[in-house]
């Protein structure tokens, strides 16, 4: 009988590619679609149990291809209530974007070609847009929408640059490659 | 485990207390009625105990030590974000450590708190420290920015802010049971 899973390893790796580490905790995969090529490192929380409320079935979190989740990361989806009633929001994550080791996420969308650094903390109810950037250590504040092509930086974080129209090609590249290049050791 | 600890774990949970068990509860700990405890987070009594009380969320990645030989009281409806570290000798009512923030040992947290994303909150004083130093906040103390400054700040949105507590906690308590294991009392 041949299987993809490597039993003996610390990665699991599924048909379409996501690789992700054992020592990642994932609460409910149920309710988390990865689109592949997903890299998952080690102590990485994602809580898919945190999904909207009431009884309709509904995916807590969306993750698109070739995204990389750095060492400990914490990708949550965002709480609030609305019209009286407590709820948390599903979180999408778009392509060919990366988050950095320790960062804690809680926005409410990223969009793809987004770099976020180490250390980060992003908001609840934050949006990213495209090809957008934020150095290490930034701190956005709840409810902030981050352009497309713009570079934040900061306690709190505000734009200090933008980025050039390149960014789409090199940040493709440059994570494509990372998923090639690495290796589940 | 061959490290020296000669004291037996001692915890108690009362039946309403949701613990999940992927938590790291170490030492003589009590948890009170309606506490919710997140997966991966960290609660340290190795010299001395803690006391946590009704209605507090401890969320994933949050650290909690008593660096001391006297017990660490916590009281009621206080939120510990993700990747809080909280070291303080006390902690009063309905304070929020939010997202990555960090508190000392020789702090004393009163009531209706609020410690901001990524705040290292240590004593406002330099002068040459004792043992037994201790600086007590006032309360309503709001810690935000980068370095991090300290203001007071008026009661609005305490009310607001009780009912959301409320709401999550009735959330929590429906949808953490579903998906993750609890721990048995």
């Amino acid at each position: 009988m041949t299987t993809r899973f490597k039993n003996d390893s610390l990665w699991i790796e599924t048909d379409t590619g996501n690789r992700i580490s054992r020592k990642a905790t994932i609460c409910a995969p149920v309710n988390i679609v990865l689109s592949g090529n997903v890299i998952i490192k080690a102590d990485v929380i994602i809580r898919g149990d945190l999904k909207r409320a009431g009884p309709s079935p509904s995916i807590a979190m969306n993750i698109g291809k070739y995204t990389i989740l750095d060492e400990a990361c914490v990708v949550r989806p965002a709480y609030k209530t609305y019209k009286g009633t407590f709820s948390y929001y599903p979180m999408k994550i778009g392509d060919y974007t990366s988050i950095g080791a320790h960062s804690v996420l809680e926005a409410a969308a990223v969009g793809s070609y987004v770099d976020i650094g180490r250390g980060c903390v992003v908001g609840r109810f934050v949006v990213i847009k495209d090809c957008a950037r934020l150095t290490p250590g930034s701190v956005v504040p709840p409810n902030t929408v981050i352009p497309p092509y713009a570079l934040f930086s900061g306690c709190p974080a505000t734009q200090i640059d933008t980025l050039p129209e390149s960014t789409l090609d090199n940040v493709q590249q440059a994570t494509t490659s990372a998923y090639n290049d690495f290796k589940m050791t | 485990m061959t490290t020296a600890v000669d004291k037996v774990d001692k915890i108690s949970i009362h039946p309403n207390a949701l613990v999940c068990q992927d938590a790291d509860l170490r030492g003589s700990i009590t948890i009170s009625s309606g506490t919710v405890i997140h997966p991966k987070c960290t609660i340290l009594a190795v010299p001395g105990a803690i006391v946590i009380g009704e209605n507090c969320i401890i969320e994933e990645s949050a650290i909690i030590v008593n660096r001391r030989k006297e017990p660490m009281l916590i009281g009621d409806e206080n939120v510990f974000e993700v990747g809080s570290r909280v070291e303080a000798a006390s902690v009063g009512s309905r304070n929020t450590f939010s997202v990555k923030s960090r508190v000392i040992s020789s702090i004393e947290i009163p009531n209706d708190c609020s410690i901001g994303p990524a705040c290292i909150l240590t004593p406002s004083y330099t002068s040459p420290q004792r043992e037994d130093f201790r600086e007590r906040l006032q309360d309503y103390t709001v810690v935000y920015g980068q370095n991090p400054d300290r203001r007071i700040g008026d009661a609005v949105g305490k009310i607001h802010q009780r009912a959301l507590l409320a709401k999550h906690l009735e959330y929590l308590r429906n949808a953490l049971p579903k998906y993750i294991k609890m721990r048995n009392v």
